[in-house]
């Protein structure tokens, strides 16, 4: 006879079987009032729980054929994580009061990140250097006033909030949208091993699991349910980060929002969020103002107050494109030829001397932006 | 009584002797007996070649008949055998005498009234005439092709009563000059489609100019309605005007397709086939039981548009490969095989991304950076290896176009290209290659050197881009044509850049 399960054991088991959600798990506990009675619940006992169906209540008699506890725990020490749950005092306060709290949260990393007020950074995916460069430096700032910083370890945006807070030698926490075993995307594996050391990598999902579309809006609740603040840096119209906009709305986080290029389709998205109310941000001590902590001692400056970065022996030609790539937008040959006046075949291979220096990128769109911002 | 008149099988684009021998007064039942592999076409010549002679005033033949295509293990296609069955039914009924002696070819179909229609293949008909010494009558649509061929006379009827007459000697027909053909109109005079309508887009202009006066392949890539296929439809107006010879290749292949039928659009200029996506492997490299030529063959001598390239299937790209290489493509059939030219350039267009919308200002782009390279990512391989040069279209709108002001007409940018292609042709007249794009490495070597200085910036820029090994050599190749269209002995440093500049699909970008 097996042992009886704990009590922790029981929320790692339901929390890995299919159908049992959040909000499902709160009607059980209110039937049954503990996990391990969940599990020992017989069937018809189940059914009459509502929006338990037999195909549910099956799931939880079985959940030994689709599960192995020993395994996930022995997972749990290999990989030195915890799974806390929201009785464990070192749960995320402000997450445990979200109306779909996770069962439990897989952690990896320096728990003692909680112990700091977390704000989100998120974005989208596809950025501008221009992004990248705020994203960054409102991390940096943020990190070094005593926040978490807190964001999806997506490419873009998310990337750049954890680079920021990290190379400010604060503290990060990303939320993964799969188990805490799984990268992804794989080119953040760097990212992930940084995180991992010095910050705190969370998911709500068992290992192994890997992502898919359910789980990055599952993942995002949980990025603003952690945080204080979400602050949107970069986001088209249709953007997912317009989505944890949205939770963060419903769970009453304060929204921020990074204002861009009105010609820029990336910050369009940001745009729309102001208009509907979110507060625009333009600097960390904005940020700081609007969460009343006070204004603290900070070196960090915003692009829009920053100097460009000085530009060191450019010939004519690339002064004459480097200019007019300086208001930061995202411009193609056609119209720097016309910007410049400078025939199309001048412009082109003048702009490839410049990406050589390292004073501009080339986009996937065919578009080249300025490095302006350090 | 036998009579014996020579006409023509066409196999691919290649013209051989026929001879059409017609039996009459035979013993037995009345009966008309066609030999020799001919197919239904031919079969049904019978019924239009009656009608004919009676509508002309002639008697069909009252005994049985036997009429023999020889060789007979070649298959025999259409109604081009018409005029030589009914001429040899005339002859050997006795109805008509031939006067005219020099020997002679004859093809045609005849209407039931008894006019000529064109046929399929008059050129490689006239080809074959000249070959054996004869002169050659044709429908007079189709002898306008057919003339163009040097030293054989090419006798355009209207009707089989001309042709009748002409043999008799009691009316005579003047032979077609070369001068006198459709073909001989130069497109560009009145050509409707022309480069200076096309407004903005200056560097996928840029990137065309280079492409054609190198020869080099060219991807396109933009959202919908940035104008890549309009763009597309007016490079044959900018390649230097063909040679004859060339031009007798493009017109030899297109009549053995039957494009030639058609009366509209008889002009001397290059071909513009853009086949849909959906095409099959047959129908983009030719073939089928009567081998015909495919869109690559018809592309001969001009340009091969293939919009939506990641929409072909895989299959059909991977087969573009060889005739790429090649120039030509081997069809194989139960009867072996047939080559057929199909040197043509390649442009290719495709969108930025799956949704198309990357990069359009009044767009968005929903796509994910793994959609839009795993896109990008279809074409790699065998094919993008064939194509020496990529560029980006913007999206304009309609009032950006309006407010520009009319472009460069193709003429200019041709005489330009025709100065860069005279460059090349001196510098390579003693290698296989005619053009830049087709220099091998030995001529890359010599042809291509690069100072130290800028050896050094090209290694730099491969491993900054992470540019592929196999763009090395393109961009060399670009490198050159873009310094001899400035004109330059050397390339130089600017001309490297832009060079690789046009290397978009296989280097990395910021997303
Ligand atoms: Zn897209």
């Amino acid at each position: 006879m097996q042992e009886p399960l704990t009590s922790r054991e029981a929320v790692l088991v339901l929390n890995a079987v299919s159908g049992v959600g959040p909000v499902l798990y709160r009607r059980l506990m209110e039937t049954f009032g503990s996990p391990e009675r969940i599990l020992e619940a017989d069937e018809y006992a189940l059914t009459r729980v509502e929006g338990v169906g037999p195909k549910t209540a099956q799931a939880i008699r079985d959940w030994a054929t689709t599960f192995s506890l020993s395994k996930e725990k022995r997972l749990l020490l290999d990989w030195g994580a915890v799974f806390l749950t929201p009785d464990d005092a070192a749960f995320p306060p402000l997450l445990r009061k979200i109306y779909d709290c996770p069962l439990g949260l897989y952690m990896l990393g320096d728990v003692m990140c909680l112990k700091k007020p977390c704000v989100s950074i998120v974005g989208s995916r596809r950025s501008t250097l221009y992004g990248i460069s705020v994203a960054k430096k409102l991390a940096a700032g943020l990190a070094r006033a005593g926040f978490c910083v807190v964001s999806g370890m997506a490419r873009g945006i998310d990337a750049a909030a954890h680079e920021g807070a990290l190379e400010a030698g604060g503290s990060t926490l990303a939320v993964l949208g799969s188990g805490i075993d799984i990268v992804y995307p794989p080119e953040n594996k760097e990212l992930y091993d940084a995180i991992r050391q010095k910050g705190l990598i969370v998911s709500e999902f068992p290992f192994g699991r890997t992502v898919n579309r359910q789980t990055f809006p599952m993942r995002n609740r949980i990025i603003s349910g952690l945080s204080e603040a979400v602050i949107v840096v970069e986001s088209a119209i249709h953007g997912g980060s317009m989505i944890t906009a949205n939770t963060a709305g419903e769970q009453g986080r304060t929204l921020m929002a990074i204002p861009g290029r009105i010609d820029q389709v990336s910050s369009q998205g940001c745009h729309q969020l102001i208009r509907d109310g979110a507060i625009l941000v333009t600097s960390v001590e904005d940020v700081l103002e609007e969460l009343a902590y006070g204004a603290q001692q900070l070196e960090m400056q915003l692009p829009s107050a920053s100097k460009p970065r000085p530009v060191m022996s450019l010939s004519p030609l690339e002064q004459k494109i480097y200019q007019a790539l300086a208001d930061g937008a995202c411009v193609g040959l056609d119209a720097l030829a016309e910007r410049t006046g400078m025939p199309i075949s001048d412009v082109a291979s003048t702009l490839l001397l410049l990406e050589l220096k390292k004073q501009v990128v080339k986009r996937a769109d065919g578009t080249f932006e300025a490095r302006v911002f350090a | 009584m036998l009579a014996k008149l020579s006409s023509a099988v066409l196999q691919g684009i290649e013209a051989s002797l026929v001879d059409v021998e017609v039996n009459t007064g035979e013993i037995g039942e009345l009966r008309f007996i066609l030999v020799g592999l001919p197919d239904a076409a031919v079969r049904e010549s019978q019924d239009r070649v009656f009608s004919a002679l009676s509508n002309v005033g002639f008697r069909a033949p009252a005994t049985r008949t036997t009429i023999n295509l020889a060789p007979g293990h070649l298959k025999k296609e259409g109604p081009m055998y018409d005029l030589p069955i009914a001429l040899g039914i005339l002859k050997a009924t006795g109805q008509i005498a031939f006067r005219y002696e020099r020997p002679l070819l004859f093809a045609g179909e005849l209407g039931l009234s008894g006019e000529l229609r064109p046929i399929k293949g008059g050129l490689s008909i006239a080809l074959l005439a000249k070959k054996y010494n004869m002169g050659v009558v044709l429908p007079a649509d189709s002898a306008h092709e057919a003339a163009l061929v040097n030293d054989v006379n090419v006798f355009p009827a209207r009707t089989l009563d001309e042709v009748v007459r002409f043999l008799e000697c009691r009316n005579d027909i003047v032979p077609l000059n070369a001068s006198e053909s459709f073909y001989s109109k130069h497109v560009m005079a009145d050509y409707p489609i022309d480069f200076a309508e096309v407004k903005g887009q200056a560097a996928v202009k840029r990137a065309v100019e280079i492409a054609v006066a190198g020869g080099h392949n060219l991807l396109l890539i933009g959202p919908p309605g940035s104008g890549k296929s309009m763009i597309a439809k007016r490079i044959p107006g900018i390649m230097p005007k063909p040679h004859i010879d060339e031009f007798l290749e493009i017109l030899s292949i297109q009549s053995a397709a039957g494009i030639t039928l058609n009366a509209a659009d008889r002009a001397l200029k290059r071909p513009f086939r853009a086949p849909h996506h959906t095409i099959s492997d047959v129908g983009l490299l030719g073939g089928g039981t009567i081998p015909a030529p495919g869109e690559i063959s018809l592309a001969h001598n001009g340009v091969l548009f293939l919009d939506e390239l990641p929409e072909f299937k895989r299959s059909a790209l991977e087969v573009l490969r060889q005739p790429l290489e090649d120039g030509t493509v081997a069809i194989s059939r139960s009867a072996g095989k047939v080559t057929l030219p199909s040197a043509f350039m390649l442009v290719a267009a495709m969108n930025p991304c799956p949704c198309g919308h990357l990069g359009d200002a009044k767009r968005e782009c929903r796509c994910t950076v793994p959609q839009i390279q795993r896109y990008r990512a279809k074409i790699s391989g065998p094919l993008l290896d064939r194509i020496d040069i990529h560029v980006e279209a913007p999206s304009i709108s309609v009032s950006e176009i309006q407010k520009k002001e009319n472009a460069e007409p193709s003429t200019t940018i041709r005489d330009r290209i025709g100065r860069c292609r005279d460059l090349q042709a001196q510098r390579l007249a003693h290698s296989k290659a005619k053009c830049n794009a087709r220099m091998e490495n030995a001529e890359i070597q010599q042809h291509c050197a690069l100072s130290p200085e800028n050896s050094q910036l090209m290694s730099q820029a491969m491993e900054e881009l992470d540019l592929s090994a196999r763009a090395y050599t393109k961009i060399l190749k670009v490198a050159r044509t873009i310094a001899d269209l400035a004109n330059s002995t050397d390339i130089a440093a600017n001309h490297l850049l832009e060079a690789i500049q046009y290397r978009s699909l296989d280097r990395q970008l910021f997303y």
